[in-house]
């Protein structure tokens, strides 16, 4: 008996060795005993005629389960008579990536544009109630102002030579850019010339997403300098000057960058890495207002009470704190557009990189925070709130450049340096060149901005593949850690083209505007806060608002 | 002063954009970061002392 069930035992372990080494081997012997698969039939019209969609009764059925919606029948055909072609089912492959293309850049345009609404906060919020209603409204109308600019001329001096581009269907009305030969007979393209009022040819469906698209971007580079101005600039010069910046400074320094523009001709040009690259606007829009912020805040010089006469600053603490931290989450919601949309495209080319670098976006600004607020701790013993929000904005505005070119480790670092810097800046712009910011856009835009083009030349991996090549130069925008140094001389005449020429031309206007009309409001209507000489409606009328520090109280109810 | 700042800045920007005709991606970088460094110094040091001179809060 004993021995029947030892036998037994061995036959199924037999079994059951022969079935598992039989599992693993049985299709390595019928691969080796395949032969080369014969190439398959390409697909015919007469293949496409034989395919069959739902039945008009099946679907007067519903679909509760959405296996039927959608189907051949929802091909469009270009002729009835002849029905489905070969023709029919490759266009409508191509017009559906374009408009998925499409698509991806309108809404996160739009995500971009919510982000007034966030800027409108966090401003506003950082400013004394005195001066609620001047603010708000600043960052309410340079939204009209600016988006008046651009369509008139300066979409078409940024992007009126930027054709082709590939993803939203060539755009190629666009294609006329004024360039002149310069260092070594190169041509240095200067800016664009199509697209004056999105008339004649480039009355083109492309065209308008791209503007859509570019016209956010700019009006985010506006808002940045009411910021730094806000509590003493006089409505009529913030017009003028918005104006300015959005139909000729930004739109020189975006066509450099993006409009098919000297900088990003770099690389072709000159060897350096792939040109100027600036993925979503750490130079082209953060920097750019960080610039103009500056030039605006030196001419219009400092609030009346932010320094003693020894130049000791005084600080100015803002209104509503909570209004700051929600803007601040407003922006690192919009920053999704910012960012992502930059690929101008969620379809083919490289571009389901999105991914990427949205998390690489949500990382930098997360690690600036935590290190802005781990600086606050350490030097002043409190965590303090605004900065804590600036250091979120300093992440995200530094990861901007490089978040289509990075990994996840460098984007951390990146947005972790952004959070220090932005400490580090707002204490020598107030202390050392005594230069009045309530909100501290010098430093979150301007410093951070550029300190995300210089990390684009240090820690772009080489892994991104937009199409194979990028401003011109196939391969992948590779920094200098990662083994191209060309790539970081790119970036700092980048940098070097912000502070030496975007900061002068802005100057250079600003100076015009103070000569004109005058820049600055009048101690009167300073101390007694903006909102009344300046707009006529108070921000918050049934309130008593005093200003400390200023023994000044001021009587509202009843105005 | 401010005319001076404004073209120490400019000129800060040139010299970095000479740097790509320096033979050598060391001395290309160490030209651009020269000409980074002279613009800020034209704006800092130079355009800004310009206004602290004449600053607001010096006559208060």
């Amino acid at each position: 008996m004993l021995i029947r069930i030892n036998k037994l035992r061995f036959a199924i372990a037999i079994a059951l060795t022969a079935a598992f080494v039989g599992g693993w081997m049985l299709p390595v012997l019928a691969l080796a005993a395949d032969k080369p698969a014969a190439a398959a039939a390409p697909i015919t019209t007469a293949d496409l005629k034989a395919i069959s969609g739902p039945t008009t009764d099946q679907l007067a059925a519903g679909d509760p389960g959405g296996t039927l919606t959608g189907s051949v029948n929802d091909i469009v055909v270009a002729d009835s008579k002849k029905g489905l072609t070969l023709a029919d089912l490759v266009n409508m492959v191509g017009q559906n990536r374009i408009a998925i293309n499409i698509v991806w850049t309108l809404i996160t345009g739009y995500l971009v544009m919510f982000m007034q609404a966030g800027f409108a906060a966090v401003e506003t919020g950082l400013c004394r109630a005195k001066n609620a209603n001047h603010t708000m409204m600043m960052n309410f109308m340079v939204y009209g102002f600016g988006l008046f600019a651009y369509w008139v001329m300066g979409f078409a001096l940024q992007q009126g030579g930027c054709a082709p581009i590939a993803n939203l269907g060539g755009l190629n009305p666009l294609n006329h850019e004024f360039a002149v030969n310069f260092l070594g007979g190169k041509p240095w393209g200067l800016f664009g010339l199509k697209g004056f009022f999105l008339s004649g040819t480039t009355y083109d469906v492309g065209i308008m997403v791209m503007f859509l698209f570019q016209m956010v971007f700019m009006d985010t580079a506006t808002t940045i300098v009411t910021g730094a101005a806000a509590e003493r600039w006089k409505f009529v010069a913030f017009a003028i000057s918005t104006f300015c910046l959005g139909a000729v400074t930004y739109p020189l320094y975006g066509n450099w960058a993006w409009g098919g523009g000297w900088l990003s001709q770099l690389g072709v040009n000159y060897g350096l890495g792939h040109g100027y690259c600036d993925f979503a606007g750490s130079g082209v829009v953060h920097a750019v207002g960080g610039m103009t912020a500056l030039a605006v805040s030196m001419i219009i010089g400092a609030r009346i009470g932010k320094y003693n006469r020894d130049g000791t600053p005084n600080p100015m603490p803002g209104h509503d704190i909570t209004m700051v931290l929600i803007g601040c989450f407003i922006l690192a919601f919009g920053w999704f557009g910012f960012n992502p949309g930059s690929t101008l495209g969620a379809s083919g080319a490289g571009n389901l990189r999105i991914g990427s670098i949205a998390v690489n976006t949500m990382l930098a600004g997360a690690t600036g925070s935590f290190s802005a607020i781990l600086y606050m701790w350490i030097r002043f013993g409190k965590p303090d709130a605004s900065m804590s929000g600036n250091g979120l904005l300093a992440g995200l505005v530094a990861i901007t450049a490089p978040s289509g070119f990075v990994n996840t480790v460098g984007a951390a670092i990146i947005g972790f340096a952004a959070g220090m810097l932005v400490c580090l800046s707002v204490e020598f712009v107030e202390r050392v060149m005594k230069i009045d910011d309530p909100v501290g856009a010098i430093s979150v835009h301007g410093t951070c901005g550029l300190w995300g083009v210089l990390s684009v030349g240090l820690f772009a991996d080489g892994t991104s593949n937009y199409g194979g090549s990028w401003n011109g130069v196939n391969g992948s925008v590779t920094g200098l850690f990662y083994g191209d140094p060309g790539q970081f001389v790119a970036q700092l005449i980048g940098g070097a083209t912000l502070v030496g020429i975007v900061f002068t031309l802005s100057y250079l206007f600003n100076w015009a505007v103070d000569g004109i009309v005058g820049q600055r409001v009048s101690a009167a209507s300073e101390l007694e806060g903006l909102d009344l000489p300046e707009m006529g409606a108070l921000g918050y009328p049934e309130f008593q608002l005093v200003t400390p520090g200023l023994g000044r109280s001021i009587e509202i109810a009843g105005r | 002063m401010r005319i001076a700042g404004l073209i120490v800045a400019v000129l800060g920007w040139l010299v970095a954009v000479l740097s790509t005709q320096v033979p050598g991606t060391g001395a290309q970088i160490a030209v651009a970061l020269l000409g980074f460094v002279v613009a800020c110094v034209g704006i800092i040091g130079i355009l800004n002392q310009h206004h602290l001179r004449n600053a607001i809060w010096k006559s208060r």
